[in-house]
């Protein structure tokens, strides 16, 4: 039983550890502002221009044909129509973001990317959580990390039952144990309750 | 005392001080995936003071006028301003999600504010951490800070101990681990790569 436990403590925690490296880098970022300069700093700039022929007429089959033709991927967040009939569309997925101004009458595409700095795109990744408003790749993303909070969930258990087989740390992991608890739960109580 | 004894010691008591955090942690990502579509409870206020200051001036002001629970004074990250010219102040703490409005134009203040769910309340508390609150804005969420920063710290040592004592041969030496971690390192390489 022990070794079965041990396994599932070991081969959870690997299965979590390149995400959970992501995310405890990202935290850092998101805990303290004196880091913002890493994260907001000048984010890269690309402006391209081409022709598309034939012209889709909604936005969600332009989106679908710049993903698929010309790499610009990620999930329409809005779209409209100026005065002079140019559909503006906005695309993004984290890190990217994609300014794109299309001539409905000449089928000009004018594609303005910013990309974010690894730290930036970091923080981003961070609130990628869920299927909600999301490109394929971040569905993918938020499907991974759902299975890593679970088995994060399943290292958190068998740690503990682990640490129940040791007898000589059971005492003072207890009184450990214990007042972590009775910290975490009093100031919850009063932040939730009172 | 051996320096693997000392590794399984700071192994053990993090990963005691960290669980419920490492819960936390895990209920705020699956929470994370649940919509909540509550209305928000609307209140008003006549604001009192001039608008002819910078943005972030307004928000201390309105702040002070309003006196919300737990809330810390505004920073410039909480304040942004709408296009219809409205100086909006977005409030994080466990008591409810709010949202303070100033209309610059007629001076009224429209405070929303959003109950938390059970869901909700684990991804607030998630969020706290010693760098945005400050013992003074509320004792009681800078005590919990100080967890989250420490349960941050652990997200480093727990992985780094761990890894020791796998490949300082001390721990479960599995066929399935060496895989496991190549398998999820490729998944996490190929979705970055996609992603970026």
């Amino acid at each position: 039983m022990y070794k079965l436990v041990r396994n599932i403590h070991l081969i959870s925690s690997l299965i979590i550890l390149p995400f959970l490296f992501i995310y405890a880098i990202s935290s850092v970022f998101f805990a303290h502002h004196f880091l913002d300069f890493f994260s907001i700093s000048e984010p890269e700039r690309n402006v391209t221009q081409f022709q598309l022929d034939p012209l889709p007429s909604t936005a969600k089959e332009i989106s679908a044909i710049l993903s698929e033709s010309h790499d610009i991927r990620g999930h329409l967040q809005n779209h409209s129509v100026n005065d002079r009939g140019e559909m503006s569309l906005t695309i993004s997925r984290a890190g990217t973001q994609y300014k794109v101004l299309v001539n409905t009458s000449s089928g000009l595409v004018t594609s303005e990317e910013e990309t974010a700095s690894t730290p930036g795109f970091l923080a981003e990744l961070h609130n990628t959580a869920g299927f909600s408003n999301k490109s394929s790749e971040e569905t993918w993303w938020g499907a991974s990390i759902i299975i890593v909070a679970i088995l994060l969930i399943f290292a958190v258990v068998s740690g503990f039952v682990l640490w129940a087989y040791r007898s000589q740390e059971r005492r003072s992991g207890l009184i450990f144990l214990g007042a972590s608890l009775a910290y975490c739960f009093c100031v919850i109580g009063v932040l939730r309750f009172s | 005392m051996q320096l693997n004894t000392v590794i399984r010691k700071v192994h053990t008591y993090t990963g005691l001080q960290a669980s419920i955090a490492l819960f936390f942690f895990s209920v705020s990502i699956i929470s994370a995936s649940i919509e909540s579509k509550t209305e928000p409870v609307i209140s008003h206020q006549k604001f009192q003071g001039s608008t002819n200051l910078e943005n972030i001036e307004l928000a201390k002001i309105v702040h002070n006028q309003v006196g919300l629970r737990f809330e810390m004074p505004p920073e410039w990250w909480m304040v942004s301003e709408e296009e219809a010219g409205n100086v909006l102040i977005k409030y994080l703490s466990p008591s409810a999600r709010r949202e303070v409005r100033l209309n610059k134009n007629n001076g009224d203040i429209e405070i929303s504010s959003w109950p938390l769910s059970a869901a909700e309340l684990f991804n607030h508390l998630h969020k706290e951490s010693i760098g945005r609150r400050r013992a003074s804005d509320s004792l009681w969420l800078w005590l919990w800070s100080i967890y989250i920063e420490v349960s941050i710290f652990s997200l480093f040592v727990l992985p780094a101990t761990g890894l020791y004592m796998w490949i300082s041969a001390k721990a479960s030496r599995s066929r399935w681990a060496k895989p496991s971690l190549l398998v999820s390192s490729l998944a996490m390489g190929a979705l970055w790569h996609l992603i970026r």
